[in-house]
């Protein structure tokens, strides 16, 4: 998952990005207006956490831009005024939840995951599939009635790819949606998180979770469940 | 003495009636010295007219020619004017038909003076009285020392001075009075600007008006300009200062936010201070809250135009079912006043006087609420005919304590209410600061929550 952050004071934005981080997002941030919204329209983003109070161009005329651009990944407000009327004004511009300064990183961390859920047609936190189910909140992967141990880079793969389960995700896409800008992006790594994926989740190769479609990506395979 | 009006008006009376005193008294005095001059000069006339008609006869005794005498009144006995000879002894030489007294002649005066009085006869009757010492010559050298007076009753003429002192007292009495009815018409028209101003500065004052008005006249007109211009520079400040404080609270957040994750559980950081820090966050963050929401609060505008609170109703519901992600759906349904203009229902006859970001807050606390405890419907009903909104949720209801410290208590903004309670408690101080009133109970028919907002 790739998360946008524009938050003009450093040591909150710097919180956010670790917490992020530690979640297993790729990030991009910025402190300033201007260059968060060319970042918003720009970078394969999946969600947006964004400060309304903003050197540049403010967070509300960032977020009815980028909507007019057609970006429709789920956008979070921040917002120091908490008023119902700024709330509806940052709701009516295009974002989809906002949450009033200040805050606990847990609660933001909550909402990010709600959000993404919705946006993915889930509406509990639970993603349950044939065979597979896996638990956001926690991040625990259950195989039947087992847990399987991820690492944190197999976990982000296999949670993009359940959270748009029946597309097909490029590696390309796969990359940009998992790394950070600076991060070596080698699509063999990739491949071989694929594989250890697979091993993982299907010891007995008779799930067959992921499916390769060769010169195109992959695909989450398995049924929805449970909804 | 406190009113301009009063003090003009006491001060006028005191001028005119010093006024009217002194013209009384002159013209009375002027009136009186001139009846008298008149009355000394026909005196005169007579007193030369009877002297004119005197001879003396061979033995010294004084003779008058009645038929030469000035005026026929002198041969009346009732006319009441006569005249008198006297010598230096004080005896009668003679004296005129009409005389009914004698009046003893003054001590000696000197030769050739006249001396004019009034003073009372043997009867008690005030008459006037002229008198002229005279020496007549006769034989070459003899000279008859003697004093002639002439006397007319003073009554007709003290009548007539009264007479006239009285109706000159009553027409100055009348004028003084109808002068100072004018001048308090006077005043009262001059000073109704000055009314009106204050008329004016009083419903400024209840918010009802948020300027004079410029029909003053020209005198008034830079007073009233300068108090627009200060009442306009004070709101202006007034504003000033609340976004000076707005954002002064609004700006601490932002680090608040950065304080409340310092106490990650990963940190390494003394855990003693974490808790602290956490704490002292928290209060820092529900005072900024308390106060803001005074501050903001404190002073609803009393003339806030009337307005439907249903676009309001709607933004939220749209706004809500987005965050809760169409778990909840807000239906709003409304009671026009008469149940037979059930066409006339786009007009949405229900208005309220609350200023608009005050009913978002009313509004929203209601409906948020409704949405996070657990209500999957939602109604909103607009009552015109009862200036109210009804909400009912089919969620939970509401715990009987929040009921009792809400209704039974009253709201007061630093009590403490936790989770539902805040927003609660933050909507129904605001309908009680327009006059209104929140209260809550469950709907008629089913198990969930029902808040009546009751309009002024």
């Amino acid at each position: 998952m790739r998360a946008l952050i524009i938050e003009d004071e450093q040591t909150l934005r710097e919180q956010l990005i670790e917490a992020l981080r530690e979640q297993g997002f790729a990030i991009d941030e910025s402190g300033d207006g201007t260059e968060g919204l060319y970042l918003a329209t720009t970078m394969p983003i999946d969600i947006a956490i964004i400060d309304l109070g903003l050197p540049g161009i403010d967070g509300l005329s960032i977020i009815k831009k980028l909507r007019a651009e057609s970006c429709s990944y789920p956008v979070l407000i921040l917002t120091a005024r908490d008023s119902w009327q700024d709330k509806v004004d940052g709701l009516e511009a295009g974002a989809d939840d906002y949450l009033a300064k200040p805050f606990h990183i847990e609660e933001m961390l909550a909402r990010i995951r709600a959000l993404l859920r919705r946006s993915g047609g889930f509406s509990e936190s639970l993603l349950q599939f044939e065979g597979l189910s896996i638990d956001t909140r926690t991040q625990q992967v259950i195989v039947g009635d087992d847990a399987v141990p991820l690492t944190a880079y197999e976990y982000r793969v296999l949670a993009y790819l359940a959270l748009n389960a029946g597309s097909v995700i490029s590696k390309a896409v796969l990359l940009d949606h998992l790394y950070d800008e600076d991060t070596d992006r080698d699509p063999n790594v990739l491949e071989v998180f694929i594989r250890r994926l697979r091993q993982k989740l299907d010891p007995d190769k008779k799930l067959d979770p992921i499916e390769t479609l060769r010169g195109r990506g992959y695909r989450l395979a398995l049924e929805r469940s449970g909804e | 003495m406190k009113s301009i009006s009063a003090r003009l008006l006491v001060s006028t009376a005191v001028v005119l009636t010093i006024f009217f005193v002194l013209i009384a008294i002159s013209v009375s005095y002027s009136v009186h010295k001139r009846a008298e001059a008149a009355l000394v000069d026909r005196l005169q006339g007579l007193i030369y007219g009877v002297l004119a008609a005197t001879d003396v006869s061979a033995n010294n005794q004084l003779l008058v020619s009645s038929d030469e005498l000035p005026d026929p009144r002198l041969t009346q006995s009732t006319s009441g004017l006569f005249v008198e000879m006297v010598n230096q002894q004080g005896e009668l030489l003679w004296q005129s038909q009409s005389s009914t007294s004698f009046i003893p002649t003054v001590a000696n005066t000197p030769v050739g003076e006249w001396v004019f009085e009034q003073i009372e006869n043997d009867s008690g009757k005030r008459v006037h009285r002229l008198q002229l010492a005279t020496v007549w010559e006769y034989n070459q050298g003899q000279e008859l020392p003697f004093t002639i007076q002439a006397v007319s009753p003073a009554e007709s003429i003290n009548v007539q001075l009264r007479q006239f002192d009285r109706s000159l007292w009553i027409s100055l009495l009348i004028s003084g009075i109808g002068l100072l009815l004018m001048q308090l018409w006077i005043l009262s028209k001059s000073l109704q600007p000055l009314n009106s101003i204050g008329d004016e500065l009083q419903q400024i004052e209840q918010g009802e008006r948020d300027q004079l008005s410029n029909t003053v006249p020209t005198e008034l007109a830079p007073l009233a300009s300068s108090i627009n211009t200060l009442l306009t520079s004070e709101r202006n400040r007034h504003k000033q200062y609340r976004h000076l404080l707005d954002d002064l609270a609004h700006s601490l957040k932002t680090p608040l936010s950065v304080l409340k994750n310092l106490g990650k559980p990963s940190g390494s950081a003394d855990n003693s201070v974490i808790t602290t820090v956490n704490e002292q966050t928290t209060q820092i963050q529900s005072t900024l809250q308390r106060y803001l929401q005074r501050a903001t609060h404190s002073t609803p505008q009393k003339l806030a135009a009337a307005i439907s609170p249903l676009p309001v109703i709607e933004r939220l519901a749209s706004s809500l079912q987005k965050i809760y992600s169409n778990n909840v759906s807000i239906a709003i349904s409304i009671e026009t006043a008469n149940e037979a203009s059930e066409k006339d229902k786009n007009k949405h006859p229900l208005k309220v006087r609350i200023a608009d970001a005050d009913l978002y807050e009313i509004f929203g606390n209601i409906l948020d609420n409704a949405c996070k405890y657990g209500a999957t419907a939602v109604s909103v009903q607009l009552q015109a005919s009862n200036k109210a909104v009804v909400i009912d949720d089919n969620g939970p209801g509401f715990p009987q304590q929040l009921i009792s410290q809400l209704t039974e208590r009253g709201v007061r903004a630093d009590t403490q209410l936790e989770g539902m309670g805040l927003g609660l408690a933050a909507s129904a101080e605001l309908m009680q600061s327009y006059g209104g009133s929140l209260k809550l109970g469950a709907p008629d028919d089913s198990s969930g929550a029902r808040v009546i907002l009751k309009f002024a």
